[in-house]
């Protein structure tokens, strides 16, 4: 079987990191305290692939494109990016899709800034785009089109797209665009260099497919879309839909029958599913756990891309929802805890009220910090595990905003999460403001990163130990607890360059 | 074989040419193009010999778009020709008139000088 149409990615993307989704993420720094290589075994390992290169499990978004051009007819698959060679002769389009290309996104942006060392996703997607097969797919005429979250950075690198041929870059939702895209090109019609795919262009639910073959961690979208506004972020922009549950029944299925171990349901606030505006609704929650873990056995294990705060304090608060889910549907002697991503992004409610008025609702604005306690107490209580967020340098920031996040993590100590901050890059309706950068930070952002890393430092042992109980995990448990000797070593070296920086 | 002519994609339907280097008054007139016309969805097609300044000199008001279907091409002047552009041309910039020259007939009455 021969394909015109590759999806593809550079290796950080191209992996299932282990299992471990929070693996990925460190694929967004640069290699501290071990070579390059290593680090890439650590995150980023090869998936198993077929013989011509197609992987067990890829990233979402590549699923969903390849089931898209494969519906309409077009002979498309994802392949992994050491495998490019083998399509040469066939392959007339090559699409690639990336949360991060150059690593402007957070968190690889500040890891970058802090250090001053290039995170190893922009080098490995770097060294896939030299690569002899990339370049000879080129002499040969195929088609360069790039898009995913990412896409936008290419305008930051107009000589990289000249250098590399890249043809299209597609920012915005794919499935519609990415059918006329390709018959374009096959047809040799002459392509747009950049596309941003309007909300008239956003697919409907029925025309969102369900994926053929598995994604990396069995990541299943729920829901496309946020309500809640907030003005640093990308996804706001897009309409919301729900997917209906037949439809994310039947992609748990493709990665169960794939052999993955764990399903991770994916929106930006998983409570929402089927929600009354923006207060969570318990029926439409229990039922989507219950039907999707009833098709996931006993032994899987299951998170959550993204929750929101404000929505699991509503949630325990009026229906007990959150600990009826992890008590009555979730846990068991396989399950032993829920990771999920949360955005805390200030401490400050004066600045909540700028950039993110409806983070806190139904609450108000002014009780924010109040909402990021309660909810990190409840998910503590019920075993969820948090890997929150927190923006430094939002537009419009006071030195005053910084000390009231610093005072909000301080009292989130006892509950078990990480925290992670983010220097702000500018997306959504912030795109057009300038980046956080080192040079930016102030004595108030030094101690909120103190802070920040203190609190993960002291979480950060036993959360590995509901991570990677399984004894397969001892070697990268093992590197993990070095990389945390490390950067113990080294942190004060950091903030002390970064304070004297500031001084200056 | 393709069974789909990526029909269910709507198309811009208006187009903007320019004709020369995106300078800021074109970027300018190109915005309140965007509110005119955005809604039908905006085809860009800028003549110019250098494509990397251009794309730089777009950059803030390709970000600044959130709402409508953009598609932007960059061709060399002489290559003006092999695009069909009529009827759907709303409005022909032009920051270097020396490249009017290559512009199609009916569509020399659209042309602005910015």
């Amino acid at each position: 079987m021969v394909f015109e149409v590759l999806i593809t990615s550079d290796r950080t993307m191209m992996s299932n990191h282990r299992g471990k989704e929070f693996l990925g993420f460190v694929a967004t720094g640069p290699p501290l305290g071990m070579p390059e290589w290593l680090w890439m075994t650590l995150c980023a390992p090869r998936p198993k692939v077929d013989e011509l290169g197609r992987p067990v499990e890829a990233p979402y978004g590549l699923r969903k494109i390849e089931a898209v051009l494969q519906n309409a007819g077009f002979n498309a698959a994802v392949v992994d990016p050491d495998y490019i060679h083998k399509h040469l002769d066939t392959a007339k389009v090559i699409l690639i899709g990336h949360h991060d290309y150059f690593a402007y996104n957070p968190p690889s942006s500040e890891w970058w800034s802090i250090t001053g060392r290039e995170p190893v996703n922009r080098r490995s997607f770097m060294r896939f785009m030299n690569s002899p097969a990339m370049r000879k797919a080129k002499e040969k005429g195929a088609k360069i089109i790039v898009g995913g979250p990412a896409a936008w950075q290419w305008l930051y690198e107009p000589e990289l797209m000249e250098k590399w041929g890249v043809d299209t870059v597609v920012d915005g939702e794919g499935e519609k665009v990415v059918v006329e895209l390709a018959s374009r090109a096959l047809r040799g019609e002459p392509l747009p260099r950049y596309v941003y795919v309007g909300a008239d262009n956003a697919p409907r639910v029925e025309e969102i497919p369900v994926i053929k073959a598995a994604s990396v961690n069995g990541l299943v979208e729920i829901m496309r879309g946020c309500p809640r506004g907030c003005k640093f972020c990308s996804v706001t922009l897009r309409p919301l839909r729900f997917i209906p549950l037949e439809k994310i029944l039947e992609e748990v299925e493709v990665n169960v029958r794939a052999g993955l171990k764990g399903i991770i349901l994916h929106s930006e606030d998983v409570l929402l599913y089927h929600a009354d505006g923006l207060k969570p609704k318990p029926e439409p929650i229990l039922k989507l756990h219950s039907e999707v873990l009833s098709r996931m056995g006993e032994k899987r294990h299951l998170a959550w891309s993204h929750a929101s705060l404000a929505a699991i304090v509503y949630a325990e608060e009026s229906y007990g929802l959150i600990s009826k889910l992890m008590n009555e549907v979730v846990l068991n002697e396989h399950r032993n805890y829920l990771g999920v991503e949360v955005g805390i992004e200030t401490g400050s409610p004066a600045l909540a009220k700028k950039i993110m008025v409806a983070k806190s609702l139904p609450y108000p604005p002014e009780k924010w910090p109040d909402v990021v306690e309660e909810s990190f107490k409840i998910m503590h209580e019920n075993k969820i595990i948090p890997a929150a967020t927190v923006i430094l340098g939002i537009p419009g920031e006071t030195p005053d905003d910084v000390v009231k996040t610093t005072e909000l993590i301080e009292r989130l100590r006892p509950y078990r999460s990480i925290i992670v901050p983010m220097f702000f890059v500018p997306m959504g309706a912030l795109k057009k403001n300038n980046w956080f950068l080192r040079d930016h930070l102030r004595p108030e952002h030094i101690e909120a990163l103190a802070k920040m890393y203190e609190h993960t430092r002291y979480w950060a042992l036993d959360i590995l130990r509901f991570y990677m109980s399984s004894p397969v995990y001892l070697p990268f448990r093992l590197l993990l607890r070095y990389f945390v000797w490390f950067v113990d070593r080294h942190v004060k070296r950091y903030m002390s360059k970064l304070e004297e920086m500031v001084k200056k | 074989m393709i069974t789909a002519t990526g029909d269910s994609y709507r198309k811009p339907s208006a187009t903007v040419l320019i004709l020369g280097e995106v300078n800021e008054r074109v970027v300018e007139r190109l915005r309140d193009l965007l509110r005119l016309h955005g809604a039908k969805g905006l085809r860009i097609v800028v003549a110019s010999s250098s494509v990397e300044k251009n794309i730089e000199a777009l950059r803030e008001f390709f970000l600044s778009n959130i709402t409508f279907t953009l598609e932007a091409y960059f061709v060399n002047p002489v290559d003006l020709e092999k695009f069909t552009f009529a009827p759907s041309v709303v409005s022909v910039l032009v920051s270097n008139p020396d490249y009017t020259g290559h512009l199609p007939e009916d569509l020399r009455s659209l042309v602005e000088v910015v």
